[in-house]
């Protein structure tokens, strides 16, 4: 590390090398914070959350009940304990609120003072963030399980909506109107997600077990379908990609992959130019959640970890070796969604515990102790005391028992 | 934390699991507080035993038994409380802590016994919250544990105290709501009650008229009778009574004397005998020898017993009761009857209601006197006043019934009081020839004399009663039998509307007031009712009952009686019975009655029943009468009685139209056979070889009929009778048709089949011995001996721990006590041979137990150290369970017996209904009901289809 430092203030090196290097090694040990908490209000499970594309400040999170939180992640009180507030909410009593559960939150990429909620009122929604107010109203023939507005384009609006019909409906913002219809699964389609890279190209994973992969500019037709035996005969004809549904995806940060899960346990990763099943063999990780999830994938790192809700508990993996890094445990029920916060190397999650679970480096943590031990020195006055423990985290034994 | 430096100790960490072994399977709610101390005295050595002792308490957490996970979780919250280790290591696995302990996972529920589990969830939330009270700060997972809890699984943890004053809210709500209930339904009882008590008083009023009309109480007696003045011979009669109640008619008394001295001729005798022998007197008669004793012959005085009974008592009493009759003689207190115009009235209406009652029955009259006697002398006993002495009960048949005298029932009675023990003494005078009184000949009523008379009375009277009536003598007298049996009306033309009403009231009592009443009284006291009304009630159902009883005992109730008592009793008629140890698969064949089976086999039962197939048919049809109801085959065939197109159906049809007696037989015994004979055809034929358990019932019908032929329906109903008598009980066979001529038997001849061919033919066949031998084989029959089944008349009788005596009724040997032995009441043998023997075995068992070198410790040290299985562990454990119930060295039971303290889970889980279940539902057995079931179908098909050809043929 220090060495990176140092060839990075010689010049030696390219900056991103130093960042990648300690990302990467804050990022092999998370574990449950013990200072920063989320404060929760949902008195529901936790869908969906969303982290803002802009500076990265504030989560959206969408309820069962249809209720919203936005929390400020940011931590600017001078304490390390810190329990980030929410700074907004879209409580019971809204009258533009969903009335029945939220599936998927999201930013608008560009801006946080729009965001849009699906759920299984079978309505879009866009709302604006400072007056909590509905913008837009979107109703589709099916339970909305997925929605999505791709991060980098910069020539369209468009709202990628997966919805039970098999049809992925396209809304034009800028218009308010359904711009496209893409055809071509033949079941509910569960999740979209544009691509990070190019900007008409969006991802489809659906009930029938097939992932496509579209080009919005030439909708006759999927570009690609992902196929998991990569065009091996081996007695499937419908080229499928995983043996259930398809109930999260991912792209990675630079786009070329595709990452997957579905209801038949298994992780894949996908090429996207190529439209190939990678073959890296992650652990089976048990998945039988019928809705979309949210993964969570870390960002300039090398090598890159994913996060895979596993029931009640994370597990981590790397990307590319399908090595399994860690099992964060700290849910106490289904986990739906992992954020990962590309800055601070930290990891959010949330679930049906109804807890949002904020996952911090170790380092962050023994900085903690460290911390606990200079205040502790210092409220203590004298010295002579050294190294303990403070608080709740002592040693009890009674001395009666020696 | 332990740092690399420090390695554990290995003889420490073996210490801990042996503690936490015994802390967790003592089966106690609380930890054993010493060896708690000592184990957190080893966890404290370092962070790295704390962790081991974690691994260790986890596992058993993990047990499925909720007594261990009691303790575990007990230790748990020990050492969460003093240990940051533990505290880090159980909270980073504090989703599967949860779910073992308080079962968030609703798929993985605690484990039995279910109070323990209950005890483990309660205390586990009450932990856990102070758990984060106190360490929710530092342990953030510990706080979403707890959030979830409170907020996902609703755990109310600020009210777990507040949960239990809701329960008792509720508990409370309830009770309220049952009492208005039932206070309710008292409201409505009462509001019956008052509505159906003038529907029962005037029943009862009806009911009790009734019985004034057929039996009036003694009371009404004299009322009735002062109106038949007739017979007043009051004047004449003089009746020595001892009646207190007259005393103000002791001068009269005195002053006339003629019927007191009309006595004096009866007693003369009584002088001689003097007051000194009165006793002797008394217990003569009492003991009814005073027929053979001349004097009193002389005396005719017979006596006549009531009762059997305590003539010691009746001795005694006398030997006072003489000093006061004394007394009474001599300040004159003694009361003649003349004077008495009660005493006489009671006479003259005995003599009425005894021609009354004649008409009736002549035993209803005797009961009624009885009755009225009865009351009477009780009056006389209540008065207080002196009785007499000579007590003396004679049944006399004088010479001369016709002179009839004045009856002076000197109605003497022992003041013991017993009731039924009454002798009446009544003094006959000579004098007065009065027919029309008291009639000896034509009734039971007995003059009776009491000769005891003070001295001066007696002479007094004796001139008197020459005097008077003309009488030497007291030769006349009438002796009344006086039947202590219950009352009975009999029915007649004049009561029988009476006797009809009364049963109509009776039904009504019994079957709808006396029940309504009694649940009234129920009701009214199990909501609290006032008191009143619990009396009110109380008294409406003891008049009820009165009225029942009073019916009850005069035989009054109607022919249904018999129904609604057995309705009463039928619960009663459930048989008790014995406990059997286990399935017994083979039933000895005198017993199969009892367990509801058929005979096994007609041969079998045939010859059993065949010496006297009356007597052992009977219990046997009776037994059947309730269980056969159980009895599959029996069912099914009523079922096919039902069913018009079943063979059985149509046999009896035909049965029922066939009217000539031989094809009655025929088609009965066919009936009997429908079982193993699949022909359809009416075969009229019996066939002699078929033995079937009916066969021996026909043959007694058929006997003499085959027998005698022709002549037999000309015999006179007296012969047949005779020769039934006589005629010996012989199985079906060819010989009874040449009964009466035996040599006549013919064997079937043997037809012999005729060559075809044209030339060759067999040798003649030797007739003559063939016949002979199939002669033989004819009047043959064979027996099976088996013997007369005889009750077993003793029980076993040996003490039961449970301070019992054994029930079981073995012949020889008792499969628990051993062989039968005298016993005494307390179970211990009484012979001393048996003692002895007993003594004997009991010390061979004590030294079969354990050998020296079988001892179960050395054996399992041994073990031990070579590591070969010597079979202590299921040895000793069987011995040292010992007393002959080496059963249990099972596998199963070792186990159990490793934590003698748990509570048994599995025999939770052993309850009657899976005991049941094991057998009833065992494979074998449905395999059993199954085919008898299959088989039973597959006859009815066959009966119904098999003259069609595609059914005729079984697959």
């Amino acid at each position: 590390m220090l060495k990176f430092l140092n060839h990075r203030e010689t010049g030696i090196d390219d900056p991103l090398l130093l960042r990648r290097a300690a990302a990467t090694q804050r990022v092999q040990n998370l574990e449950l914070s013990r200072f920063r908490g989320v404060e929760n209000l949902h008195e529901c499970s936790i869908n969906s959350m969303d982290l803002d594309l802009v500076d990265h400040r504030y989560l959206l999170a969408g309820g069962s009940r249809g209720t919203v939180t936005i929390h400020d992640m940011f931590n600017n009180s001078g304490d390390f304990q810190h329990i980030c507030k929410i700074e907004t909410k879209i409580d019971r009593f809204n009258e533009y609120r969903h009335r029945y559960s939220i599936e998927t939150v999201l930013w608008y990429p560009v801006d946080t003072g729009m965001f849009l909620t699906s759920g299984t009122d079978r309505l879009v929604k866009v709302w604006d963030t400072n007056t909590l107010k509905t913008a837009g109203e979107y109703e589709f023939t099916g339970i909305v399980y997925s929605h999505h507005m791709s991060p980098v384009a910069t020539t369209h609006c468009l709202v990628a909506v997966a919805c039970q019909s098999s049809t992925i409906r396209l809304i034009d913002l800028k218009s308010g109107s359904d711009s496209h219809a893409l055809q071509g699964h033949t079941g509910p389609v569960v999740c979209v997600k544009w691509s990070t890279q190019k900007e008409f190209c969006l991802a489809s994973g659906s009930a029938d077990s097939k992932i496509f992969f579209w080009d919005i500019r030439r909708a006759k037709g999927p570009l690609l379908a992902f196929d998991q035996h990569n065009g091996e005969n081996v007695g499937d004809p419908g080229k499928t990609s995983h043996l259930g549904l398809i109930n999260g995806m991912k792209f990675t940060s630079d786009g070329l992959h595709l990452l997957s899960t579905g209801t038949d346990d298994r992780i894949r990763l996908w090429n996207t130019t190529t439209g190939k099943n990678t073959l890296i063999n992650y652990r089976k990780t048990k998945n039988d959640w019928k809705r979309a999830i949210e993964l969570g994938i870390t960002v300039n790192c090398s090598p890159d970890l994913i996060f895979i809700p596993n029931v009640c508990s994370i597990e981590v993996y790397n990307l590319f070796s399908g090595e399994h890094v860690q099992t964060l445990r700290g849910h106490y029920a289904q986990v739906n969604c992992c954020i990962f916060h590309p800055h601070y190397q930290e990891l959010y999650s949330a679930g049906t515990d109804r807890n949002i679970v904020v996952w911090i480096p170790r380092g962050d943590s023994w900085a903690y102790d460290d911390y606990l031990k200079s205040q502790y020195v210092e409220k203590d006055g004298d010295k002579k005391l050294g190294y303990k423990r403070v608080g709740a985290t002592a040693d009890a034994w009674s001395d009666d028992e020696s | 934390m332990g740092t690399p430096a420090e390695c554990i100790d290995h003889s420490i960490c073996q210490k801990m699991e042996e503690l936490v072994e015994q802390l967790t399977t003592s089966g106690k709610p609380v930890l054993n507080a010493e060896k708690m101390k000592q184990f957190k005295n080893l966890c404290r050595i370092s962070d790295l035993y704390v962790k081991h002792a974690y691994h260790q308490v986890l596992i058993q957490l993990k047990k499925e038994h909720a007594e261990i996970r009691l303790s575990a979780f007990q230790m748990m919250d020990e050492l969460f409380n003093r240990s940051h280790q533990f505290r880090e290591l159980l909270i980073n696995d504090f989703q599967d802590f949860l779910e073992l302990v308080v079962e968030t996972d609703p798929e993985l529920p605690l484990p039995p016994p279910k109070s323990a589990a209950k005890t483990l969830k309660s205390s586990a939330y009450k932990s856990i919250q102070q758990w984060y009270t106190k360490f929710g700060d530092a342990y953030m997972k510990l706080g979403l544990g707890y959030n979830f809890l409170k907020n996902c699984k609703k755990v109310d943890f600020d009210d777990i105290m507040a949960r239990s004053i809701a329960e008792r809210k509720r508990e409370e709500e309830k009770e309220r709501k049952r009492q208005e209930n039932l206070k309710r339904k008292m409201i409505v009882a009462l509001k019956e009650m008052d509505d159906s008590i003038q529907d029962i008083s005037l029943c009862l009023m009806e009911a009790e008229n009734c019985f004034q009309l057929l039996l009036p109480s003694p009371d009404e007696f004299f009322i009735s009778n002062s109106c038949h003045g007739d017979l007043d011979s009051s004047n004449r009669k003089a009746q020595n009574l001892s009646l207190a109640k007259e005393k103000s008619s002791t001068t009269v008394d005195l002053e006339l004397e003629p019927s007191a001295d009309a006595r004096c001729g009866a007693s003369s005798f009584n002088v001689e005998n003097d007051l000194s022998s009165n006793q002797q007197v008394n217990s003569d008669s009492s003991s009814q020898e005073n027929k053979a004793k001349p004097e009193k012959s002389d005396k005719a005085v017979m006596s006549k017993h009531l009762n059997d009974s305590k003539s010691n008592s009746v001795h005694q009493s006398h030997g006072v009761l003489s000093d006061v009759e004394q007394e009474n003689s001599l300040t004159g207190v003694y009361i003649k009857g003349s004077q008495s115009d009660r005493k006489e009235k009671k006479e003259e209406r005995t003599d009425y209601e005894n021609k009354k009652f004649n008409e009736m029955s002549p035993n209803l009259s005797q009961s009624v006197i009885t009755k009225r006697q009865n009351s009477d002398l009780k009056k006389l006993i209540r008065t207080g006043k002196v009785c007499e002495v000579g007590l003396s009960v004679s049944c006399t048949n004088s010479e001369d019934t016709n002179k009839t005298d004045e009856a002076e029932p000197h109605c003497s009675e022992s003041s013991t009081k017993e009731e039924d023990k009454m002798d009446k003494s009544v003094h006959s005078d000579g004098g007065d020839d009065d027919d029309n009184e008291l009639d000896c000949s034509d009734d039971d009523f007995k003059y009776v004399d009491v000769g005891m008379n003070p001295l001066r009375t007696e002479y007094r009277e004796r001139g008197s009663m020459v005097k008077e009536h003309g009488l030497g003598s007291s030769k006349y007298q009438i002796s009344i039998q006086v039947e202590p049996a219950g009352v009975s009306v009999k029915k007649n033309a004049d009561n029988q509307f009476i006797i009809q009403t009364l049963q109509d009231q009776y039904r009504l009592v019994s079957t709808k007031f006396l029940p309504n009443t009694k649940r009234w009284i129920q009701e009214i006291t199990k909501a609290g009712g006032s008191d009143r009304d619990v009396k009110k009630a109380i008294d409406l159902k003891t008049k009820l009952e009165n009225c029942k009883r009073k019916c009850l005992e005069l035989d009054l109730v109607p022919a249904d009686r018999g129904n609604i008592e057995s309705s009463e009793t039928d619960e009663d008629e459930f048989e008790e019975v014995q406990e059997k140890e286990g399935y017994e698969p083979i039933i000895p064949s005198h017993l199969r009655a009892e367990y509801g089976l058929e005979p096994l086999k007609p041969d079998q039962s045939k010859s059993k029943s065949k010496p006297k197939s009356k007597s052992s048919c009977i219990p046997a049809i009776k037994g059947k009468t309730t269980k056969s109801d159980w009895n599959l085959k029996n069912r099914v065939e009523e079922e096919d009685e039902m069913d018009p197109t079943s063979y059985k159906a149509n046999i009896k049809k035909i049965v029922g139209t066939s009217s000539s007696a031989p094809s009655s037989t025929v088609t009965s015994e066919m009936l009997s056979r429908d079982n193993s004979t699949s022909t359809l055809g009416m075969q009229t034929k019996p066939n002699p070889s078929s033995s079937n358990a009916s066969t021996t019932t026909l043959v007694d019908q058929k006997e003499l009929p085959s027998g005698s032929g022709s002549e037999n329906s000309v015999l006179p109903e007296s012969r047949k009778k005779k020769l039934l008598e006589e005629a010996p009980n012989v199985k079906f066979g060819v010989d009874l048709e040449y009964w009466e001529n035996p040599d006549k038997i013919e064997a079937p001849l043997v037809v012999k089949f005729d060559s075809l061919h044209r030339f060759w033919t067999p040798g003649e066949v030797h007739d003559g011995a063939v016949v002979t031998e199939d002669r033989a084989a004819l009047t043959r029959r064979s027996y099976t001996y088996v013997g007369k089944f005889e009750p077993v008349k003793w029980k076993c009788r040996a003490l039961l721990p449970n301070g019992k005596l054994c029930e079981r009724m073995d012949r020889v040997k008792c499969p628990f006590h051993g062989k039968i032995i005298a016993r005494n009441d307390l179970g211990q043998p009484c012979d001393p041979q048996d003692i002895e023997k007993l003594v004997k075995e009991e010390a061979a068992k004590q030294d079969e137990t354990v050998p020296d070198w079988q001892d179960p410790e050395l054996l399992a040290d041994i073990e031990a150290a070579t590591g070969v299985d010597l079979g202590s562990k299921g040895k000793g454990k069987g011995k040292v369970k010992g007393r002959g119930k080496e059963k249990g060295r099972g596998k199963g039971k070792s186990k159990e017996k490793k934590y003698p303290d748990l509570t048994d889970i599995s025999a939770i889980k052993n309850t009657a209904r899976s005991r049941l279940e094991a057998k009833v539902l065992s494979k074998s057995s449905l395999k059993r009901v199954c085919t008898a079931m299959d088989q039973i179908a597959y006859k009815r098909i066959r009966d119904k289809f098999g003259n069609q050809f595609n059914y005729a043929y079984p697959k």
